[in-house]
């Protein structure tokens, strides 16, 4: 005797069925761009570091309701643009050719609107700050950490983040503190020992994506 | 427990560079250095006349010691002939220093001051923002004193 199909086969099939039919930009809210996160000049290793963030908002985003277009996408174009232009950093100077930066800006922009039906792109980075404290607590962008010294001045990183919609007009922008770089002056912390801390990491992006979630789509 | 604050000092940073070592008890007597003019930092305020005071005082002091000079605006000139002659040091991917061009201009430069020019030295002043460990209400740094609110700290 045949024995009947488990009734979560077809139920599976639909589903799948259902899905392929329906186009991704109806399936979901908003379409966002993002950008790969920039990372601090001299941080050894950035690769991993750059797969934490930008793994952490596009799960971040999508909870929120929004279709992310994942930032390979902006990375590629961003490079190839800026081939395009032989980089826009002038060389005498070392600043920043502001025609050269438009294009490419403006180019990207472009191109994920059009390819990819953007509404927001949003261009993530990890900065370093220098932050006063007092009294062994040093607080920066709404996170804080406890230190041997009394008082003085420590290094720490944050994720900022801003976000710009289709015709390029900054719309939100965030921080969020991640961790100190240096727990006492000149003794920077070990590199195996940055960006360790999930839960600090997860913060750091719910912090600096509350701008822009404040006012989120409903999925 | 002390109370911290955080000071930044600036400080003037000068080389002599060119050729053989120059030291200060050598006989100064017509001896020909080329003064380039003051680096400042990015942020600071009013540049031109800060720069200004800053070279006129480092020549005055040359040369009533005796120095001849060659000027920061002759200087400067063969600096940026050079520094046109490879497209500039700066990476325009990256806006950093590309450090075999840097070096190369450098040392150009060095040469072009000493055999065309006869400068003994090359002296390049420099302006730097540094953080001074501070105590009692006083900070110390390369030769200067500042009172301050705070007890100590950076």
């Amino acid at each position: 005797m045949r024995r009947p199909l488990p009734i979560t086969a077809p139920a599976t099939i639909w589903f799948l069925v259902a899905s392929l039919a329906v186009p991704p930009a109806l399936a979901q809210g908003p379409a966002i761009a993002l950008s790969p996160v920039a990372t601090p000049y001299g941080l050894s290793d950035p690769a991993p570091v750059r797969a934490i963030f930008d793994s952490l908002i596009t799960v971040a985003l999508g909870k929120a309701g929004y279709r992310v277009v994942p930032a390979s996408e902006a990375g590629t174009l961003w490079r190839r643009l800026v081939d395009s232009v032989q980089g826009f950093y002038d060389p005498i100077t070392g600043e920043i050719v502001e025609a050269k930066y438009r294009a490419v800006h403006d180019g990207v922009l472009r191109q994920l609107v059009a390819r990819f039906g953007v509404q927001l792109w949003l261009r993530p980075s990890i900065e370093i700050l220098h932050v006063d404290f007092e009294g062994g607590k040093v607080v920066w962008d709404e996170t804080s950490e406890r230190v041997g010294g009394s008082g003085g001045s420590l290094p720490a990183f944050s994720l900022v983040v801003a976000v710009e919609d289709s015709a390029g007009v900054e719309t939100a922008s965030g921080r969020g503190g991640i961790q100190l770089a240096a727990k006492e002056p000149g003794k920077p912390v070990a590199r195996e020992k940055l960006f360790r801390d999930d839960d600090r990491n997860r913060k750091a992006v719910e912090r600096a994506l509350a701008p822009l979630l404040s006012g989120r789509p409903r999925p | 427990m002390s109370r911290v604050r955080f000071a930044a000092a600036a400080t003037l940073l000068a080389a002599c560079l060119v050729g053989p070592a120059v030291h200060a008890q050598d006989s100064t007597s017509g001896l020909l250095v080329a003064v380039d003019e003051v680096y400042l930092p990015s942020g600071f305020a009013d540049r031109e006349a800060t720069r200004a005071f800053l070279d006129s005082t480092i020549a005055a002091r040359l040369t009533e010691a005796g120095y001849r000079l060659v000027p920061p605006d002759r200087v400067r000139l063969v600096w940026n002939r050079i520094r046109d002659s490879v497209g500039g040091f700066y990476d325009t991917y990256t806006g950093r220093v590309i450090d075999e061009k840097y070096q190369a201009v450098y040392r150009t430069t060095r040469a072009e001051l000493r055999d065309h020019l006869g400068a003994r030295a090359w002296l390049t002043p420099t302006v730097r923002f540094r953080s001074v460990w501070f105590g009692g209400g006083k900070v110390e740094w390369d030769g200067v004193k500042e009172e301050t609110g705070g007890r100590g700290g950076l």
